[in-house]
């Protein structure tokens, strides 16, 4: 059964069609299973409904890919990221370097929102920040880290 | 410069008890500085600017800083 209802679907495809103006590429860095096998000490509860919901939002719209990385097996582009579990989402817009942006476990409930809006931010290559922040954090000197933690809510 | 990573605290129990994440949302700025609710985008700019040591980018803009009214006068009436 598909986790976004037919109503989200709608929703989803309009906007996308208005906003996403170049590709975007999602990469999914998850444990795959080895014919629904899965080794003991890799267990990720939530990666496959991950994996699911983000096929879903590729169906919604042609400018919207997605790319799947085993983080056991496929590991330089995870440690070069400095990314340490799973699942774990990143984007990258076509033309642009990857986004300094990971989601740490399932979009879900209300924060596929946050996923959905940076993704379009993404795609149109457009920063929802003010003028004055931007300016602000350009002449940023020393690198900055910041964890927001969240649930589905 | 800026990395940023959206944490879901129920899946990732161990770094949200690192943190005492007890409500969300809740922003940790370089592991240290903490940030509770959703503030306004000015006041996430000055906590992460005064983390680094560059408040002097504020450009004067006023920000109401909560940690200092709780421990400015009011809060010391009952010490």
């Amino acid at each position: 059964m598909p986790i976004l209802s037919d109503q989200d679907r709608k929703t989803l495809e309009t906007r996308f069609k208005k906003d996403l103006k170049r590709d975007v590429t999602l990469t999914l860095f998850t444990a795959r299973s080895f014919g629904g096998l899965i080794l003991p000490g890799r267990e990720c509860q939530t990666c496959p409904q991950t994996e699911e919901l983000l096929t879903e939002m590729t169906e919604m719209s042609s400018h919207i890919n997605l790319e799947i990385k085993d983080f056991y097996t496929e590991t330089e582009e995870a440690q070069e990221r400095g990314i340490d579990r799973i699942p774990c989402i990143t984007l990258q817009a076509e033309g642009d370097e990857p986004s300094n942006l990971l989601f740490y476990g399932i979009p879900a409930g209300f924060e596929i929102l946050t996923l959905i809006e940076d993704i379009v931010a993404a795609s149109r290559g457009v920063s929802p920040l003010q003028l004055t922040t931007r300016k602000a954090l350009r002449k940023l000197e020393s690198e900055v880290y910041i964890q927001v933690f969240v649930t589905p809510g | 410069m800026v990395h940023a990573e959206v944490v879901e605290a129920q899946e990732f129990p161990h770094l949200s008890q690192l943190h005492r994440v007890q409500a969300v949302p809740k922003t940790i700025i370089n592991g240290v500085v903490e940030v509770l609710g959703a503030v306004p985008e000015a006041v996430l700019l000055e906590r992460v600017l005064s983390s680094v040591g560059q408040e002097d980018l504020l450009e004067g803009h006023a920000i109401s800083r909560p940690e200092e009214a709780a421990t400015g006068p009011t809060s010391a009436v009952g010490s």
